[in-house]
């Protein structure tokens, strides 16, 4: 269907063309909630909350860009303030630079599947981990990501080092761990 | 391998990254999306039920008396024919007839029986069988049948419903009736007697009235400061516009210092629909436009795109705000308009009816309809723009005193100060919940009838 009659459509508020936004972006998006958070269930509830800010606000999409780019802000938002918020999260979202973790400037290949590579990043500090998608995946610049987590543009410059270095060290791990596993003595 | 190659790799495999959602997730979002959507629409409709609620039963209210006007009018002729079907008294009565009006209608009672008295005194005598005494006094009067006819004729001269036919005849009737009916009068026997359906019709109107008069409306107006305390109830000092950024309390963060909150003038008008619950106690609802001020100290405005951290909202970009400053501030009007239903009890304290002294309380449920107030954020040094961030529904508890003036005129007036206290918080809970609005002013009252 086309963007614009679906846009228009679920602002008059019919049903069947919020089910259709729904079924084409649902799928992307627990994608993008997925890395922001720690549990399949977890993401799911920001991504219903994402969906139903879409739906009361999609008046306010003027196609000045895409409209998944558009629903992919909305989810991002949606799990910076579920991170603030949840209890579970709040304990582990530190942006204390603790200087445990190393810092590296190797830009090895990544060769694991996207959900492997998730799932990875959903395994650093709930801190390391949110401005890791800032940065890395969503493209925010350090000083937009520190007026959004209402941090210095030094201290997310620095968790987001130390994030990379992390992520490096367990990818070179796992391919190392890989090729121990495939290798066949001769 | 180029500086960024890493993060373009991750940002490649990320964006491909689809997972399926379970099957009941759209039916949660549905749900949820229904009940949200059913919510602000009971705000909208509620001051129009309201209002047509306050009409409806006002021209129910005028509708009945009309009925009971036209009732009336129909017991008279009635009336009429009851008393030529009885004919001892239909003599006198006939007469008479012919006007749609009660007291003219009988003039046996209201000229020739009781020509000083008061229709009350006719009810209290009838209610003591004294309609027997106004029967013989008024067969007393006819007596003098010249001056009874005249009476006659020149109340009838006064009249223009039928009274130029009825006229000859009444006067020639006199004579004959005048006489015939004093014997039979006296002959009468008293408990056959019934009293006249005309003064039952005058007494169900007067009660009627009564009851109508428990009703009215009119205009509210108010006039005063309002302002913003923070903290706790009655504490005006030192309240800031409220820092709206979400920050974890252990992360370091650039601070700044946002502007205090001055009161503004506030004020409101609309119209109300009281009812006497008993001489003591009145109950009114109205509903009324009301708009809230307060003032804060902002920068230079500026245009461009600014992420600003929205508290629950996350972020998001402004494309205008304001900058803190320090050196040069310039005054900031705050407004806010809501549409209030005010719901109040007024509490006669004296008893006096040309001044009475009430004592006031209620509550107010208003909806926000707009407001250019400002939001801080703390990690930014920013003022902005966002009705999403204010509590859309307040909830107020008012009290106040007022006494009444002029109550003779035909648009008395109830004067007095008022306060009020908002119970809920002026930005939503998710946000921040520190400052609430309170006002305090002069309300009026102008009762229309």
């Amino acid at each position: 269907m086309d963007p614009h009659r679906l846009v228009k459509d679920c602002i008059k508020g019919r049903p069947e063309a919020q089910r259709q936004l729904y079924d084409e972006f649902s799928e992307v998006m627990l994608g993008v909630c997925y890395r922001y958070t720690k549990s399949l269930m977890d993401a799911e509830d920001v991504m219903q909350e994402g969906f139903i800010k879409v739906f009361r606000n999609i008046g306010q999409f003027k196609f000045q860009g895409e409209l998944g780019g558009w629903i992919r802000k909305i989810m991002v938002n949606t799990a910076l303030n579920y991170l603030k918020q949840n209890r579970n999260y709040q304990a582990d979202l530190s942006f204390f630079d603790n200087g445990m973790h190393p810092v590296s400037d190797d830009n090895p290949d990544v060769k694991i599947l996207a959900g492997d590579l998730a799932d990875l990043i959903r395994q650093l500090p709930t801190g390391y981990q949110t401005i890791f998608n800032l940065y890395a995946v969503e493209g925010f610049t350090h000083v937009e990501i520190g007026k959004m987590l209402g941090i210095n543009e030094g201290t997310s410059r620095s968790q987001y080092a130390r994030a990379r270095g992390l992520l490096i060290t367990w990818l070179e791990k796992q391919t190392e761990e890989h090729k121990t596993a495939t290798y066949v003595r001769p | 391998m180029s500086g960024h190659e890493f993060e373009k790799q991750v940002r490649q495999k990320l964006n491909d990254l689809k997972m399926t959602p379970s099957a009941g997730s759209w039916e949660t979002i549905e749900n949820k999306l229904r009940k949200r959507k059913h919510r602000p629409a009971a705000f909208y409709w509620l001051p129009l039920l309201i209002i047509g609620l306050a009409a409806g039963g006002y021209l129910f209210l005028n509708n009945d008396r009309s009925n009971n006007d036209q009732k009336t009018v129909l017991s008279d002729k009635n009336s009429t024919h009851n008393v030529k079907a009885q004919p001892k008294i239909s003599d006198v009565n006939t007469s008479r007839s012919g006007s749609t009006r009660v007291v003219d209608q009988n003039p046996t009672v209201s000229r020739g029986v009781l020509p000083d008295a008061p229709e009350r005194e006719s009810a209290k005598e009838q209610a003591s069988g004294g309609f027997f005494r106004n029967v013989k006094q008024g067969t007393q009067t006819h007596r003098d049948e010249k001056s009874t006819s005249a009476d006659v004729s020149s109340a009838a001269q006064q009249k223009d419903i039928g009274t130029q036919q009825t006229n000859p005849t009444v006067t020639q009737e006199k004579s004959a009736t005048g006489r015939s009916l004093s014997l039979k009068i006296s002959s009468y026997p008293i408990g056959a007697i019934t009293p006249s359906p005309l003064i039952f019709a005058q007494n169900e109107k007067k009660s009627q009235a009564k009851k109508l008069n428990k009703w009215s409306y009119g205009l509210s107006a108010f006039a005063g400061m309002s302002a913003v305390n923070e903290g706790h109830f009655l504490n005006f000092n030192n309240a800031q516009v409220e820092d709206v950024s979400l920050v974890p309390s252990f992360a370091p963060r650039p601070s700044y210092k946002a502007s205090s909150i001055e009161p503004g003038i506030a004020y409101s008008g609309g119209l109300f629909v009281k009812r006497e619950l008993n001489r003591k106690f009145s109950l009114s609802l109205g509903v009324n436009y009301l708009q809230l001020n307060t003032r804060s100290k902002v920068g230079d405005r500026e245009y461009g795109s600014q992420v600003v951290n929205a508290g629950a909202s996350g972020y998001q970009f402004v494309y205008s705000y304001f900058r803190v400053e320090r050196d040069k501030p310039s005054e900031y009007h705050n407004r806010y308009h809501f549409i209030e239903v005010p719901v109040e009890l007024h509490t006669r304290l004296n008893k006096s009816e040309k001044t009475p002294v009430l004592l006031t309380t209620g509550v107010a449920v208003s909806q926000l309809l707009k407001s250019n107030s400002l939001h801080f954020d703390g990690t930014t040094g920013v003022y902005y723009k966002d009705d999403r961030l204010l509590n859309q529904t307040q909830i107020a508890a008012k009290s106040g005193v007022s006494i009444g003036i002029l109550n003779k005129t035909t648009r008395p007036l109830w004067i007095g100060p008022s306060a009020k206290y908002n119970v809920s918080k002026i930005l939503k809970k998710d946000v921040s919940a520190r400052t609430n609005f309170m006002s305090i002013g002069i309300d009026v009252k102008m009762f229309i009838q």
